[in-house]
């Protein structure tokens, strides 16, 4: 629960004075959409992206009524929201005592649920050495999913080195990278591991043992498992085989499907409108994949709905204003420009900083 | 030793077969038409388990409990059997397609009842020799049936295009009503018939009324003290299970958790293995939990809730003792949890509200019927049933309302079949709920049931019997294990990993 309200705090303080509470959600469940992309740009708030999108479910719309009703925040216009005076000490003792981890990042991590798929190959991985190296050969596996199993069964067949040399190479990786937290940290992440012995423990019984609510704990844990992931890029030598368990993330700059139809259509020289059309789709929602593809693909070439003028007006226009409020920036340009056009260069100035 | 018991050795390392399973097995050996009641616990997937061993071809079992598929597939795998696989809506694509590209290496598949209602796939089954058809759940097919599903009643259809293999159906508990409507629904042709008595002696049967939630509450507690674990502790609503499993942790210093459908599954799975490990005392459950659950020394199971049915009571009393050691079932309910049960069972079907608004000339109404499903904002179970009946009575065709066919004459009869079916809910549910009358015994009335003859006389048989009674941790003292292994080791966390992946301390 304070961890779920520190949580929105800091959503709301960094975006909720110019979205909507919807638009809050959208950026900690991590929606796939050009408007979050640009949002979490925006406002950068990447290091709490997509922190919702594989955690422990939590009731937005209770914890802000309940926030609402400590005095923490208030209501403004169009259901965005800001921190009150309250909300702002209520934020810091929070921060004391349930503080986001500092290795925690969101973005990188989350969005495309690599820190998930890491983390169930790993501690799959872990399973199976604990379990051959008791000479237990048939156990129920952690993980049912089919490709973490093979991922798993890939890196255990396709090496050269024996079982046993593969677990003492696994020890001294989680090892050297668990001394690097706390021993409460550390323990926290080995008590949930499962082993030939024992299951291990859930959040929520780490949670109750703790005093500490389960999302709280979800971060503590997630906050480490991003630093393998990190570590495991910037010092691959020592890591081999935690490397091996980052599972393949699409490639940062892929569309939405969707979109990507749009754009085949918009290479073979159609009009936006035409695509609409043949499609059977709104324009408003053509435009919506045109955003999309100018924030993904630097490539892209908006000249035929903009020109570099309007981009740059619009651009500096936002930045003068200190906004992203579509509406306070259009009233402030020459008539004439779209709120096609305006969301077109803020997506192609963020995309291309 | 015949030969099936060394077959029974070979392949899964039993000396002998339980009650039951051997006649089964031989009959369907024997290429009969086999229909086999077995409670809860008897063994019943050895049935086909064996057989898909034996029999040159392709065994198909169809379950509707699609959670229990994939346990019993992983588990299967997890013993070292590579031939088992599934089909279900919990595959990923990718699973799928791999599942269906070797269909060769399978000699065992399981099936949810939605996918074998997709053409191609019944197609594609058909091109491998089926040799035989496991009807799982099978009372299913029944509208008397206590969980009756529209999705069993292609199954006839099915099996024909697989070349009418051998049908083998199998259920825990049914009425004689029940197996002959299975029989005729299957096409099955003078089947051999096993059914094994539902009454189970060496469970302790008790009932405990209570005025109020909170006299509840204190029962449950003082049950308690002393009871025989680990145990299964079943509520109706997911909020009850948090609170009990809380309630049991605090007072009666218990290692508990809860289970439920909002439990991430990442949860539910390190849950069973614990529980499965003897890591955890009781569990606290809707009743989405236990169902593949293969834990023979569970030794209570606790009711806070009442069961919809004498069947629904039974499958889930039946998952304690199947050790055979003496093991009790105490449901603890207030007024309002039977009037919680009345309106989760009435909600099952939908009321005469719904079926008026998707009708010709209703609010939600619309040419496709996807399209009149999604505005009236059917329930998924609700669709597929509606779905179905409409399309059976010619009212849709091709996901399209037909406007030639007497619309208003279809809906009559589906509101009449609704009606029936509610009725007979009910009558179910009124049955059941003559366990809290308190002065017959309960199992007589299990008896009267499923006409069962009396069996003989039991020294610990229901709190009507033997009211001061209780089956406490001492009876089996000795039969289970009461000290816990230690949990990954102890000490500092780095002792902890050591053991896990059994390193040295100088590593």
């Amino acid at each position: 629960m304070k961890s779920a309200e520190r949580l929105l705090l800091a959503a709301i303080q960094s975006a909720g004075a110019e979205r909507s509470l919807n638009g809050v959600k959208h950026i900690l469940k991590g929606k796939r959409s050009a408007q979050t992309i640009q949002d979490v740009r925006f406002f950068q708030c990447e290091r709490i992206t997509a922190s919702l999108k594989d955690a422990p479910e939590v009731n937005i719309e209770s914890i802000v009524s309940a926030l609402k009703e400590r005095g923490c925040i208030r209501s403004g216009p169009a259901d965005t929201h800001h921190l009150t005076a309250e909300g702002v000490r209520y934020f810091q003792e929070l921060e004391d005592d349930v503080p986001f981890p500092a290795t925690y990042h969101g973005m990188p991590y989350e969005w495309h649920s690599a820190a998930n798929g890491f983390w169930q190959r790993l501690r799959l991985l872990i399973q199976t050495l604990g379990n051959l190296q008791y000479d237990i050969r048939f156990f129920q596996p952690v993980s049912y999913d089919y490709t973490v199993q093979r991922d798993v069964k890939t890196v255990l067949n396709h090496s050269s080195y024996s079982k046993d040399q593969q677990s003492r190479q696994l020890y001294q990786e989680v090892e050297s990278v668990l001394t690097r937290f706390s021993d409460q940290e550390a323990e926290i992440f080995v008590r949930r591991l499962t082993s030939a012995f024992s299951a291990g423990k859930t959040y929520t019984q780490l949670a109750a043992e703790k005093g500490k609510d389960e999302l709280y704990i979800h971060f503590l844990h997630r906050g480490i498992i991003h630093e393998m992931i990190q570590l495991s890029a910037k010092e691959s030598e020592s890591f081999p085989l935690l490397k091996r368990l980052v599972p393949a993330i699409p490639n940062q700059t892929s569309v939405t499907e969707t979109a990507a139809k749009t754009h085949e259509y918009i290479k073979a020289g159609k009009m936006l409108r035409e695509i609409a059309a043949t499609r059977g789709l709104k324009l408003s929602t053509i435009e919506d994949h045109v955003v999309e593809i100018a924030l993904h693909d630097d490539a892209f070439d908006p000249a035929d709905y903009i020109t570099n003028e309007v981009i740059t007006m619009a651009a500096n226009k936002a930045a003068d204003l200190g906004t992203s409020r579509l509406k306070t920036i259009k009233e402030n340009l020459p008539d004439g420009i779209t709120y096609f056009q305006i969301r077109l260069a803020l997506a192609i100035k963020s995309g291309r900083s | 030793m015949s030969d099936l018991e060394n077959e029974l050795r070979r392949h899964f390392g039993y000396r002998s077969f339980r009650p039951y399973q051997k006649e089964v097995v031989e009959s369907v050996l024997a290429e009969s038409d086999t229909i086999a009641f077995l409670p809860t616990g008897m063994g019943k997937s050895l049935c086909y388990q064996l057989p898909a061993k034996l029999m040159t071809g392709l065994t198909i079992v169809v379950s509707p409990l699609v959670s229990l598929m994939e346990d019993q597939v992983i588990q299967l795998r997890s013993k070292g059997e590579k031939n088992a696989a599934h089909l279900s809506s919990l595959l990923s694509n990718e699973e799928r397609r791999f599942v269906l590209k070797h269909l060769n290496r399978w000699s065992l598949l399981f099936v949810s009842p939605e996918m074998l209602s997709q053409q191609w796939l019944v197609k594609k089954l058909a091109a491998r020799k089926v040799s035989l058809f496991v009807v799982d759940e099978a009372h299913c097919i029944s509208q008397w049936g206590h969980e009756f599903r529209t999705d069993y009643l292609r199954l006839a259809d099915v099996r024909k295009s697989l070349g009418q293999p051998v049908c083998l159906a199998l259920t825990a508990t049914a009425t004689q009503e029940v197996e002959e409507d299975i029989v005729s629904k299957m096409h099955m042709v003078r089947p051999e018939r096993f059914r094994a008595p539902v009454n189970r002696g060496n469970i302790f049967l008790q009932v405990h009324t209570c005025e109020n939630e909170y006299e509840k509450q204190r029962e449950f507690v003082k049950y308690l003290q002393g009871f025989a674990q680990p145990a299964i502790c079943y509520a109706g609503t997911r909020q009850d299970a948090e609170d009990y499993a809380h309630l049991a942790a605090k007072t009666g210093g218990l290692r508990t958790a809860y289970y439920h459908g909002g439990v991430s599954k990442e949860d539910r799975i390190m849950i069973q293995q614990q529980f499965l490990n003897d890591e955890l005392d009781m569990i606290c459950a809707t009743n989405a939990f236990g169902m593949g659950i293969d834990k023979s020394d569970i030794r209570t199971i606790i009711h806070l809730y009442l069961p919809q049915s004498v069947e629904q009571y039974l499958q889930e009393t039946g998952r304690a003792g199947r050790d055979g050691g003496q093991s009790a079932a105490k449901m603890i309910v207030a007024g309002d949890d039977v009037r919680l049960s009345l309106r989760m069972l009435q909600r099952d079907l939908p009321d005469s509200r719904i079926i008026a608004s998707i009708f010709p000339g209703g609010l939600y109404h619309r040419p496709f019927w996807n399209e009149t499903a999604e505005l009236a904002g059917l329930e998924d179970i609700y669709h597929r049933m509606l779905h179905f009946y409409l399309e059976q009575a010619g009212a849709l065709k091709e996901g399209k309302w037909d406007y030639t066919v007497q619309t208003e004459e279809i809906k009559e009869r589906l509101l009449e079949r609704f009606r029936r079916r509610r009725f007979e809910k009910e009558r179910q549910y009124k049955k059941m709920q003559e366990f809290l009358n308190k002065d017959t015994c309960i199992r007589a009335l299990i008896r009267d049931y499923f006409n069962e003859e009396p069996e003989s006389q039991l020294s610990l048989c229901c709190n009507v019997c033997h009211p001061n009674s209780q089956v406490d941790a001492k009876m089996n003292a000795g039969s289970f294990q009461t000290d816990s292994a230690p949990v990954n080791g102890s000490g500092s966390w780095r002792n902890m990993l050591q053991t896990i992946l059994r390193q040295s301390e100088e590593t």
